[in-house]
């Protein structure tokens, strides 16, 4: 009888044992099949384009790539938003492949109440441009999104970017002084109001020949758009 | 063992079970989902994708993962065991406050530094939460229920 109970015991103890553990298993396995399933590419068929379209390329906007370009590629971005951080390189190669085939056009979207640094980084790289350093700078602070990001807004300015700034062998003092000037914060308020204009409510937003795309979920993804559009064109 | 401890342990299993769901979806999103973009209606990428959400090399949620299952292990080891065990009971009213520790950082992470909520990360702090005050509960039941553990202190 003694040996009887004892028996049931244990074995109660090992279904225990793998009720829980089934149940472990099930859930990882039920959430890794539904992660994946619902981030896996929506596919080919789906429509890469948005109803939305944005205004046209000017003088004023910092481009890459070639100004007669038939296709080109717009990105709303913040440079402390870390998707655009994530999407950096994905652009950075694109640029590097498609070379004079493409128009690359970078325009503010600082998401202030989101991150503290929009405004201040935004304005960094403008005041850099003034110096005819626009991309070395856009380079360098995406680059070193994860560093300083953490640093508050009115420190961020001393403790790194003036050190990017000198880095790329930029006038500090004239820097310094152009982060705060109304020339780069109207430039600024001007992309931030195309952007409205656009209904951009996220970072980063692109448009293929000022059409919006969904965001690609990779390089490959947005190759095969910018390759249609430029079949197309 | 008591069925009142039981009762507690199924109580502690089934919090802690829902911590480690919580936090395993979290991080299956961390390691296979494409950073979402940041929007201007904000919330759990913006909390996710911080920079505080991660120590090191390790999502945050991967040691909720840990963390959760430390307890969940803990809990089923002390059901099936024969006599309640006061030392596992303390072992999960410590952990559990540990856990109860780190969310109000995180807490304090979401409202005053990031500036968003994430719902997911709420949630664990609330499993946690509850977690510590049932164990505390459950240790406290040790005093009126087994009178010699008290005694023989442990």
């Amino acid at each position: 009888m003694a040996m009887k109970n004892k028996r049931s015991k244990s074995s109660s103890k090992v279904t225990a044992w793998f009720v829980v553990g089934f149940l472990v298993l099930g859930t990882v396995g039920t959430i890794v099949a539904g992660v994946t399933s619902s981030g896996a590419p929506s596919g080919a068929a789906s429509p890469a384009f948005t109803s939305t379209t944005t205004s046209d390329i000017t003088a004023s906007d910092w481009s890459q790539g070639n100004k007669n370009a038939k296709v080109s590629v717009i990105e709303y971005g913040d440079f402390q938003c870390p998707a655009c951080g994530a999407y950096y390189p994905t652009v950075k190669k694109l640029i590097a492949d498609y070379g004079d085939r493409v128009l690359f056009v970078f325009r503010n979207f600082p998401l202030y109440q989101v991150h503290q640094d929009a405004g201040i980084s935004a304005q960094a790289v403008e005041a850099a441009g003034l110096q005819g350093k626009y991309w070395e700078m856009f380079d360098t602070v995406y680059e070193k999104q994860a560093i300083w990001s953490g640093a508050s807004a009115d420190i961020v300015v001393k403790q790194y970017f003036d050190g990017y700034a000198s880095s790329i062998g930029l006038d500090v003092a004239k820097f310094d002084k152009d982060i705060d000037s109304n020339q780069v914060k109207n430039k600024i308020t001007a992309d931030v109001t195309s952007a409205n204009a656009a209904q951009v409510d996220h970072t980063p937003t692109f448009f293929v020949n000022l059409k919006q795309i969904s965001n690609p979920a990779n390089y490959d993804e947005f190759k095969t758009v910018l390759d249609a559009a430029l079949k197309a064109s | 063992m008591h069925k009142v401890h039981r009762a507690y342990l199924i109580i502690i299993g089934v919090l802690s079970f829902l911590g480690f769901a919580d936090s395993a979806y979290l991080t299956a999103d961390h390691y296979f989902k494409l950073p979402l973009p940041c929007s201007i209606t904000q919330g759990c990428e913006t909390v996710l994708t911080s920079p505080y959400a991660m120590i090191g090399f390790l999502p945050v949620a991967a040691l909720g993962v840990a963390y959760y299952l430390a307890i969940l292990f803990i809990t089923v080891h002390h059901y099936t065991s024969e006599a309640s065990e006061k030392k596992l009971a303390w072992a999960v009213f410590f952990i559990s406050g540990a856990g109860v520790l780190a969310s109000l950082y995180f807490l304090y992470l979401q409202a005053f530094v990031i500036h968003a909520f994430c719902q997911y990360c709420l949630g664990s702090a609330a499993t946690s939460l509850l977690t510590f005050i049932v164990s505390g509960f459950f240790l406290r039941s040790f005093a009126s229920l087994i009178p010699e553990d008290v005694k023989n202190g442990s």
